[in-house]
Parts: C-alpha cells; structure tokens; sequence
C-alpha cells in the first residue's frame, strides 16, 4: 500500500501544478498577440520562455493527474475525457514551444490554430477538472434562473420526495436512499468515492469506506455514519462538510433505520411506528402512518340485505359505510327500544361498526348483546342510563376507538375498565358521575386516549 | 282515457337512450358479477335504505356526517386576525410597493388611490395554545381553542365583488344558477332525519352592513326544489307559512294533503314532471315540520351555565349566539348541512372600531360552538367552518391615521378555519408573503376547499353531477383538488 500512497501524494499536487500552465500559456499568447501589433519587430525570447514554462508544467500537471487518477477514487467513465485531453494539452504545449523556438519559420495558420486550440482546450479542460472536483451543479448553482434554463440546469429540488400510500414504501429504497441523496451521494457515488466510501450501491454502502464499514446495524453509536452527522459541526470529521447538514428529523429517520437493522429492503408497513417516528415521518414525507382506522382494514361478506331492510322497519336507521363496504352506520331513531329488537341487529353484528344508540332506553343487561359485535369501532350510548357496569361489558370491544358516554349514570369505577381498553382513541365522560380530577389523573395515564370531560356546569 | 298516453313523455330519442343504456347497464354488471345479477345478499346499497340521497353515495366511507358553515358575509380582514404580518407596522404608511401587487386588479373603490399607504394592525398578536397559532386580541374566546383549529391561510379566490365571491364560494360559480354546496350535499347524501330539512339557513338579525344576503345563495339551482335551503327565522314564525291557519287542525291538514296526493299522483302520471314530486315532498315536509320546528327553536330547555357559554346575545333570538346554539341543537338532530350567515364585515372604512364590534358578535359563540360540540362527542362527525368570501388589503382604503384606516376587497389571500371531524387539529396550512398580499405556500383555490368538504362528506367531488342543459355539472366545475395535507 505504501506504493499507493506515494503515488497519491504526488498526485495530490494535480490540482495545485494544473493552474501554472494555465497562466504561462496564456501569458505566452498573450504577449504574442502583443508584439503581433507593432509589426517589423523580431519575436520576444520571452513567448519561447513562456512556451517551454507552459509546456513544462502542463507535463508535470498531466503526470501527477494520472497519479491522482491511479487511487481508484474516480471511477473511469466520468474522467476519460479529462484524463486525454489534458494529455493532449500538455503535447501541444510542447509542440507550441518546440515551433516558438525554432527558426523556421511556420505558415501563420499553424501558428494561429496552435493558439486557439490551446485556449480551447484550456477553457474546456479547466471547466472538466473543476466539475470533478466540485460537482456537476458547482458553476450555475447560484446563477439566475433564466441562465441555469438556458444550460437545462435542472434546478434541484432540495425536498424530499412526498410519498402518499404507506402500502408501497420501501423505507431504505422510498425514505433512507433518497434523504442519502440530497446530502450524501453527491460524494460518495460510482464516479466519486471520498473516503473510499460508495453510498449510491446499497452493498458497497453496507461494505463501507477505507475504515471499514459505516453502519453497525442495531447499534447506532456504533455506526460511523451517525457519528460523522452528529459531530459538532465545527469539527473536520462532521458530514456533509459542506452544504447543508442533516436536520433533526433526518438524524432521526437514519437512528431508527440504523436501529431497526439497517434493511435495505423492508417495507414501512412491517414496521411498528412508535408515534415520535410517526411525527418525523409526516413531516419528512407527508406520509400518513398512523394505523389506519379498523373499518379500513377489515373484509367481511356483506350483510343480507334482506335482514338490514327489517332493521329498518324496526326503526334503525341503516347505511353502508360506503358504495360496496360491507360494514355499517346504524343508529336507533324509532320509538322505544327493546331486547328484541337489539337481538335482531346481533344478526348483522358482524357488520356493524358505528352504532348510535343514543337517547334510547337501552339497559345495561342488554350491552353484552352489543360487546359482542367484533368490529365496532364507535359507539354513542349518550344520553342514556347505561352504568359502569356496561362499560365493563365494554371492554370486551377490541377495535371501539370511540365511546360515547355523556349524560350517562357512569362513574368514576368506569375509569379502570375504560383504562385497559387499549384501543380506545376517544372517550366522552361529560355531564357523568366522573370527576373532573379523576378523569384528569386517567388522561396524564393515558396519553394516547382523549378524555373529554366537558365544562363544568357548576 | 287519454289516447296520448303511451307517449307522454318520452320522446322516442328518450325513449332509445334510456332502453339502451339501461340493458347495457344491465349486461355490464352481470358481466362484472355473473352470480349477483340477481342474488339476494347483494351488497346494500346506499339509497335503498338510507332517506333519499343517490346509488352509490357516499363513495367512501365519510369523515364528517353534517357540516356547520359559519358565514361571515362581507369578508373579515384577516391581517387583524389570523395572519400577522409584523412587517405592515413597520413600514405603516408607506406605498405598497408595485413589485408586490404586480399588477392585480382593484376594486373600483381604490383603483382611483394616488397611493396605497400599507396599514399596519392596531390590534396585539400573540401565539396561542400548543399549536403557537397567531391570533389577535380581537378574539379571546376562539384564542383558547385554537388546538381545536385547522387555519387555511392561503385561501385565493378568483372574485373581488361581494356578490360573485359569495356566489362562488356558495355554488361554485361566479354567476347565480348553479345549485349551492348544502343543496348538492342534500341531493347526493339524502337525509338523517325525515322530520327536518337536510339544509337549513340561519340568518344574524339586523346585520345588513351594506351588503344584501339573497336566498339564491342557498338555492337549489337546478337540482329538485326540495334540496333548497330552508330558513329558519327568528320569532314567531321561524319557518313562514308553516303554521295552519285559524280553524284548520292537523286532522284537516293530514286529510288535505292525503287527497292532493292523489290527485298529484295522477297528474304526475299524466305528465310527468319531477317538480310535482318536489313539490309533494316538501308539503309532506312542511307537515312533519309542523311538529319538529317548535321543539328544535324553543331553547328553554337548554340550562344556563350553556347560555353563559355561547355569552349573553344567545338568549336574544337572531343573534349570531343564538343561531349558534341552535346550530347545535339542529346538529344533534342529524341536519345535514347547516349554514349561519353573518354580515357587516365589510369595513372599508373606519375598520378598527366595526371589526371590534363583529368580534363581539361571533367570538365568544363560534368557541362556545366548538367547545360544546366537542364535549357532546359531536367533532366525532361534524365539521365547523368559519370564513368570509375573500381577504381585505393590506393598504389601507382612504386615509390612514394613527387610529384609523379601511380595508378594501382583497381576492388574493384570505383565512378560513374548521375545526372537527376528518381534519388535523392545531395546525396552520399556507402562508403568505411578509406583505400579507400574496400567497407563497401551498395556495388553496375555492374549489380545492369544496371538492375537500365533499370528500370529507364521503363524496369524490368528480362523481357527484347532475345533467343539466346537455351537460353534466358539479360543485367544481372542471377543478378543484382534495386538500390532503389537512386531512386527518
């Protein structure tokens, strides 16, 4: 390896010796085309000197690029280009000062297509080094935006890509890859490899850089790569080293894919989100992961339709949730109701999942009839004398994330079961026998459940 | 017998298209469904069960069963509100610079300005609640509840008149015709409950302010008769001519109506115009009203501690708080849309002490509103809307005093808000410039806020059309796209 490095070495001093023949060449026409006006006189030695400077260090420049070029951190395709012209730049240097300092004397078009075609190839030359080393969007990245239109600069979008279904997400591919890509990659690709390291391949990413590799996969403080984001930014390790650094949301995404194991292939469904990532995630992508309400998920044949039309005649009122959704909006809006008919509606149980029964007669013997109804998700029993012990009966709903029990006879004993209900988003406890403190203290428990416990008619 | 009676009214064009589309129809499903052509258990579909409202309606499973729009005619100035824009106090008096209004059209009020000194606030920003939503000391009561609160602060319309704007924010249109958002609401959705209209109106008493309200805003264009709002009025008769006459009992009036029916049968037999239908459903209406009405506007029931709620106007009836109150009370009978109107936000002058006054009329209810709703569990499935047809300038119209300036019709920003059902609490969408003149994020068109209300109500705003004069038309008209970012 020692070979390697002195070759770097040398060929580190590519972008300080590439600015002298530069300069000389440019001195050397320039002085030409000077002398070139006052007419009879003899030619300067100084265009010879300033040729054979020019020429030198365009060789040496040519040399220690091609030793630059030897450590592999450029990949082949992106530097061709640059690689022979500069060659053929240093050749017709050299030419240039072996017709400036002979004594022949050559036809006025050698020496003027000699001129032009090194400041072409200077200017061309110069504008590839510098897109090497800066960027592709280095030069017109501040220009004005009539300018950057007329060299079809993309403007580049800084912003994440707004995902909208949390199905299709692959969270290396749709999140990780491209947050890598505006901050990251630019760097480190297949054309450029600092550090030895290549985030664009997902397994040279795993592989790592020349320290080896940058993602501990379950141990972030472990992963190079978080350590280098969460450097003080003052510090000459910090990543990016220039433009801007990750934002707080993005240092978390990176922590939990990191924690998460580092998949480059898992999907954003199988994960479980706990809410802070939920948070960082909208906010990143506009993605909406909170697990989808029940009624969304669920598959059921639909209910007999014949059966919903008696439901009506007893006066429920009946709706589909939605054109061909088997699941059902019922409430109780007729008269008095009775065991009976709620049996009826046991019939469809299974297709119910709103149900208001508001203002209705309902007892509390009578709600195990409904407990048994699997996928309700909102229930309004307001306004009616239903007690603590429906509650418990209550409990049995795994998917009610609404519950309605305003102007009820419950208490504060409904607080315990109503706390192990664990997928209950919503309670209504207004104008009950539930304390304000009380309901307070299973709030602060409880912090992904709304108690609303109303205003005080005091 | 009439010896016309095989072709009444279908023309033999009617006749053709009718037939085939409806075998086509026909083959088409039992094509997608062989086995359910004629199954029994096929899937319920909405209008066969539900009180009117279209096949296949909702299309989605709907976030918000009613909607409660609070009005505010004449266009509150939102730089004394909402968006506060510290930049307009410090450069109080200067000309609004040309390069900021590029060019947009004004009013007729200020078009003749020499110049257009910008007019800061006179009113105290401050951020409120977990959220940090700005809001000015005009509206203390809706500053508590702002967590509850979903700000749209990049509202554009195409209109700067009063009329037009009211006009397009109500039916999609600047030109009257077309039906409005509750009666599209009514003739796709139906009704909850049979005893009450799906769409009611309630109008602030005495508040003119210069700018007329007409019932065309709640019209029904033309979609059927009976999906047109109906006001409810203050006093005595809270619906006109709903009452019998002296001497007239409901026996009469139910035997009365049974024989129209009858007759009307036969006549629509006859000639087959849908109005005749309308036009008997909405008697049919108006009798089952009779009842209803009286239970829904006698407020006495409601205990004080909720008056002192909704403030002391919430027993005068016509107020604003009163209409509020009874917004609820509508709501918790199912009325699926109901529409408040308050005016006299116009202030083109003189704006400092009449937007003070305005405030007083709607805050402490559109809080109370809210908060009441949501302890009754009710932003479960309904949605309260508060805003005006357009913004107000950022310069002031006529002269500007340290105390006083006008504002005049500005169509190019404003700010609504809603709260409940289907929408994200506590969050601010858009923004506009430093100027508080233009938008610069995420702009939201009055179309995009209607085909969003739709979708909340569980309808593609795309589907839900009516043929009209050889031509289908919708709330949108040809636009208008979901606002995803605030859905819930």
């Amino acid at each position: 390896m020692l070979a390697l490095d002195i070759v770097t070495f040398f060929g580190r001093f590519h972008p300080l010796l590439v600015h002298l023949p530069i300069g000389f060449l440019l001195l050397a026409i320039l002085i030409e085309w000077y002398q070139g006006k006052k007419e009879g006189k003899e030619n300067s030695k100084l265009i010879t000197y300033a040729w054979l400077l020019g020429a030198i260090s365009a060789n040496l420049a040519a040399l220690c690029g091609w030793l630059l070029a030897e450590n592999g951190e450029y990949a082949e395709a992106s530097i061709f280009w640059h690689r022979w012209l500069g060659i053929g730049l240093a050749a017709l240097a050299s030419f240039g000062w072996w017709i400036k300092q002979s004594s022949k004397h050559f036809p006025k078009l050698v020496n003027n297509s000699i001129t032009y075609l090194v400041i072409g190839l200077i200017l061309v030359e110069g504008h590839l080094g510098g897109t090497l080393t800066h960027g592709e969007d280095y030069l017109l990245a501040y220009a004005p935006e009539s300018l950057q239109k007329l060299f079809g600069e993309e403007k580049k979008e800084n912003s994440l890509p707004q995902l909208e279904n949390i199905d299709s997400v692959v969270v290396y591919r749709d999140m990780i890859y491209p947050m890598l890509a505006t901050k990251c990659i630019g760097c480190h690709n297949n054309e450029e490899q600092r550090g030895g390291l290549n985030m664009y391949l997902a397994d040279l990413f795993m592989e790592g850089g020349e320290n080896g590799p940058v993602i501990a996969p379950g141990n972030t403080p472990e992963s190079e790569i978080f350590r280098r984001v969460t450097l003080r930014q003052e510090n000459e390790k910090f990543m990016p080293p220039n433009g801007e650094p990750l934002s707080y949301d993005e240092i978390k995404l990176l922590e939990w894919w990191i924690n998460n194991g580092a998949d480059f292939e898992k999907e954003l469904a199988g994960h479980e989100i706990p809410i802070s990532m939920q948070k960082v995630i909208q906010r990143l992508f506009g993605l909406d992961t909170q697990p989808k309400p029940w009624y969304e998920s669920v598959k059921i044949p639909a209910a007999d339709s014949l059966r919903l039309k008696s439901l009506v005649d007893e006066g429920f009122s009946v709706k589909p949730l939605g054109y061909g959704n088997p699941l059902l909006d019922i409430k109780f809006s007729g008269g008095k109701l009775t065991m009976a008919k709620l049996t009826e509606l046991a019939d469809s149980g299974e297709n119910i999942t709103w149900l208001s029964l508001a203002g209705t007669d309902i007892k509390d013997e009578w709600v195990s009839i409904i407990s048994k109804f699997p996928n309700l998700t909102r229930l309004e029993l307001q306004k009616t004398r239903v007690s603590d012990d429906s509650v418990e009966l209550l409990g049995a709903l795994e998917h009610l994330e609404s519950l309605n029990l305003y102007g009820t006879n419950v208490t504060d004993s409904c607080l315990s079961f109503i706390k192990n209900m664990t997928q209950l988003r919503r309670v209504y406890l207004w104008g009950t026998g539930v304390t304000y403190k009380n309901a307070k203290a299973l709030q602060n428990e409880r912090t992904d459940l709304e108690v609303e416990i109303g205003v005080s008619s005091e | 017998m009439c010896t016309h009676h095989h072709n009444k009214n279908y023309s033999r064009r009617d006749f053709l298209t009718k037939t085939s589309l409806g075998m086509g129809a026909l083959s088409m499903a039992s094509m997608l469904d062989p086995m359910g052509l004629f199954a029994q258990n096929d899937i319920l579909q909405p209008s066969q069960v539900a009180g009117g409202g279209l096949n296949g309606i909702p299309h989605f499973p709907p976030r918000v069963k009613r909607v409660i729009y609070l009005f505010q005619s004449g266009a509150p100035s939102q730089l004394d509100l909402f968006d506060y824009k510290p930049l307009l106090n410090k450069m109080n008096g200067q000309d609004l610079p040309e390069s900021v209004r590029g060019g947009q059209r004004l009013t007729g009020m200020t078009s003749g300005q020499a110049s257009f000194p910008l007019a800061g606030t006179l009113f105290n920003f401050k951020q409120h609640g977990q959220s940090g939503a700005w809001m000015s000391d005009l509206m203390p009561h809706t500053s508590k509840i702002v967590d509850e609160l979903c700000f749209i602060k990049s509202m554009h319309t195409e209109a700067i008149n009063h009329d037009p704007a009211i006009t397009f924010l109500q039916t999609g249109s600047q030109i009257p015709g077309r039906p409005s958002i509750g009666s599209w609401v009514s003739y796709g959705l139906g009704t909850d409950n049979k005893n009450l209209p799906e769409f009611v109106v309630l109008v602030t008493k005495g508040k003119t302010g210069g700018q007329p309200l007409y019932s065309r805003l709640w019209g029904n264009g033309f979609l059927p008769s009976q999906h047109q709002g109906v006001q409810f009025r203050s006093g005595k008769d809270p619906v006109l001519y709903l009452t019998n006459p002296p001497g007239i009992d409901g026996i009469n009036r139910r035997d009365q109506l049974d024989h129209l029916q009858q007759l009307e049968k036969l006549n629509h037999q006859d000639i087959g115009d849908p109005e005749i239908i309308a036009r008997m459903a909405q008697y049919e209406m108006a009798y089952r009203m009779q009842t209803s009405v009286p239970k829904i506007m006698d407020t006495s029931d409601e205990p004080d501690y909720i008056y002192d709620m909704y403030g002391e106007d919430s027993k005068k009836p016509g107020t604003f708080a009163a209409n509020c109150l009874l917004a609820r009370r509508m709501a918790e009978k199912d009325v699926k849309f109901i529409q408040l109107y308050h005016q006299g936000w116009d202030q083109h002058g003189n704006l400092p002490g009449a937007i003070k006054v305005q405030c007083k009329d709607t805050d402490q209810a559109t809080a109370a509103l809210i908060t009441d709703l949501k302890q009754r569990g009710m932003l479960e499935d309904t949605l309260v809307i508060w805003g005006g047809e357009f913004g107000r300038t950022n310069y002031s119209q006529g002269q500007l005093t340290p105390d006083n300036f006008g504002r005049d019709h500005h169509p190019k920003c404003f700010t609504i808000f809603m709260a409940g059902a289907g929408i994200k609490k506590g969050i601010t969408l858009g923004a506009t410039d430093d100027f508080g003149y233009n938008v610069v994020q995420r702009p939201v068109h009055v179309h995009d806020f209607q085909a969003t209300l739709m979708h909340l109500l569980g309808v593609d705003h795309e589907r839900l059309t009516f043929k009209f004069q050889g031509r289908r038309f919708r709330l949108t008209d040809v636009h208008g796209e979901v606002v995803k970012e605030i859905l819930a």
